[in-house]
């Protein structure tokens, strides 16, 4: 079993490897549609994330700053995999967020053309409509290097 | 790779847009290969994402490049070197106005004015320190018989010297000196922005030699007259931070743990005299002294770093510098440096995006035109402009040949603020007809009773 504090100090207990978002939905349904990630402890982690041990828990929702940061940094990756799909063999570089939004380098011979920011976006379209569940996956770090 | 965390699918993220691409480098060093850099953004909702993107359309309206091209204010050139303002009549003039303004409030309050000069011997920066902490910003020295010297990347060692002149009493203290310095920082050409980050820039700066007694009195009156400053400017929303040093990064600060502590708490104690809320931010201190940086906030909500108040405990210990106390002995002197309106280039630069060209009638440069409608009107409309003349207005005169619709058209483009049409009608009735960008076609207006506005209209900085 796992001890989870909330942020007014109620505390819950739940079978261990249970996820956040599983906690979210069990607080409430409201609090589990709007969930978009936790604060685990202080470290911010996915709705998928696995609770092992005690920890202290705040459910980060829409709305929300830090919620905004991860959308936009969800979306940076969106867009890195529109890109990836439309110019095959980009390289990829970073992709943080910054102050109103966020901004991904690549590595590309071809010149980038205000047509393809715009088949970028469409592209980026379908992969919201796809909607593909983005997966968590510990690897260690030669097996990583490996699948890049 | 990516330690996240991510939305759980990418069904969520349905309100996104992207908004430019540039060239950037592989972590931001210019020997390394370009990449492309996408910006985007995203939001929860539709109306937010709108809400934004009207922003961004509004910003770009008021791009002080853009209207500083349109307006004629002030140019770059590749000859010259990136980075480097020419400061064209017009723009020139909004400064101008802006040191005239900031020299007369400084002597009301008990400063002085200095000069000092521009480059001195490698020496003086190794005793100050700057050589050790701030090497990356100045530029290579310059050989002048045989001796190295630099580019000043800040005032603040000329004053001493200045001060260190003679041997000063506590009773000539505070000594307030202030200084338009015009000083040279290296900033990579990717970063530099118009007027906002450039290589060379005048700073609105002064010194002010204290006894620690007086240092909370005398930073309680810097805040006070950034306060003044400010506002008259039409800026009175702001954000105040308080800078102090970083938890367990002593070395890169010089100067005793004692020495700091004061100054953190004589500047937090003038901040919570005057009532202002600020944010305590730990590391973002320089190298020499804790400070309180005020950053205001223009017409569309975006921050701009504005006045600093910057305490130093260490250049007087440097520099060995001191002043005789009311008991006859030596006493070590308190510095503190300041700016109210930061550096000319970025705070002109922030006016034009604040007013987005359209200038208050005491900072533009042409404040009047005169359209006389046809070539019979030139001489009453000469004779006008003398009258204005003389009574201090900038006005100008219209005398080409283009029919008035048009004159009045291109003096609404270059943002005059009073355009004054002469007819027939106005000689008549020794009037003028008045078109105001404010308040539209204000009709006939009698000569003097105009003048009188525009005077108490420019007196109250409206």
């Amino acid at each position: 079993m796992v001890k989870i504090t909330l942020p007014d100090g109620t505390k819950k207990e739940y079978k261990d490897n249970i996820t956040i978002g599983e906690i979210a939905g069990n607080i409430g349904s409201r609090l589990g549609e709007g969930a978009l990630a936790g604060k685990a402890s202080g470290m911010l982690v996915d709705l998928s994330y696995p609770i092992k041990e005690d920890i202290s828990l705040s459910v980060i929702t829409e709305g929300t700053e830090e919620g905004l940061d991860i959308l936009r940094h969800s979306t940076a990756h969106i867009m890195a995999q529109a890109v990836s799909r439309l110019f095959p063999g980009v390289k990829l570089g970073i992709g943080p967020t910054i102050e109103h939004g966020f901004y991904y380098d690549f590595s590309l011979q071809h010149s980038l053309s205000g047509e393809d920011i715009k088949k970028i976006e469409e592209e980026m379209a379908k992969v919201v409509s796809e909607n593909i569940v983005i997966k968590r996956m510990e690897l260690p770090r030669d097996v990583a290097i490996k699948m890049l | 790779m990516c330690r996240g965390p991510h939305i759980q699918s990418t069904g969520k993220a349905r309100v996104f847009k992207l908004l430019s691409v540039a060239g950037a480098y592989w972590r931001g060093k210019e020997t390394n290969p370009m990449l492309q850099r996408i910006y985007g953004t995203a939001f929860f909702t539709q109306a937010e994402l709108d809400k934004y993107l009207k922003f961004l359309e509004e910003a770009e309206k008021r791009d002080h490049r853009k209207i500083g091209k349109d307006l004629d204010l002030f140019s770059f050139h590749e000859e010259g070197g990136p980075g480097l303002t020419f400061w064209h009549p017009k723009g020139a003039r909004i400064r101008n106005i802006v040191e005239n303004f900031w020299r007369e409030e400084h002597f009301k309050r008990g400063y002085e004015i200095v000069y000092s000069p521009h480059i001195a011997k490698i020496n003086l920066w190794k005793t100050s320190g700057h050589w050790n902490f701030y090497r990356e910003s100045m530029y290579s020295p310059i050989e002048v018989d045989g001796q190295e010297y630099i580019l000043k990347p800040m005032n603040c060692p000329f004053a001493v010297l200045m001060f260190k002149t003679k041997l000063h009493s506590y009773r000539d203290l505070p000594l307030r000196w202030g200084e338009l310095g015009t000083v040279y920082r290296y900033e990579r050409s990717g970063v530099l922005h118009g007027l906002l980050r450039v290589r060379g820039f005048t700073q609105d700066d002064a010194h002010i030699f204290c006894t620690p007694d007086q240092l909370e009195a005398e930073i309680l009156g810097v805040i006070e007259l950034a306060q003044f400053m400010l506002s008259s400017f039409g800026f009175n929303e702001y954000e105040i931070e308080l800078s102090v040093r970083g938890k367990g990064e002593k070395e890169k600060y010089i100067g005793r743990d004692e020495v700091w502590e004061h100054a953190e708490d004589a500047l937090r104690v003038a901040l919570d005299k005057k009532g202002l809320k600020y944010t305590r931010m730990e590391g973002e201190a320089k190298f020499y002294g804790p400070a309180i940086d005020i950053k205001v906030k223009d017409a569309i909500g975006r921050g701009w770093q504005g006045p600093t108040i910057q305490v130093d405990f260490n250049l007087p210990e440097r520099f060995d510098v001191d002043y005789v106390g009311s008991d006859g002995l030596h006493h070590r002197v308190v510095m503190v440096h300041r700016t109210v309106l930061g550096a000319m280039e970025r705070f002109v630069g922030c006016l034009i995006e604040h007013y987005a060209g359209d200038f208050p009638l005491w900072l533009a440069p042409i404040q009047m035109r005169i359209l006389p409608i046809t070539d019979a009107h030139i001489d009453y409309a000469k004779k006008l402009q003398a009258q204005l003349l003389a009574r201090s207005f900038r006005v100008e005169c219209d005398t080409s040949n283009a029919k008035i619709s048009y004159k009045i058209r291109e003096g609404t483009l270059e943002k005059i603020p009073y355009l004054l049409v002469v007819g027939d009608k106005e000689i008549e009735g020794n009037a003028v007809a008045v078109r105001s960008r404010k308040k539209g076609n204000e009709g006939m207006i009698y000569i003097e009773d105009f003048i009188k506005n525009t005077e108490s209209e420019i007196r109250e900085k409206r």
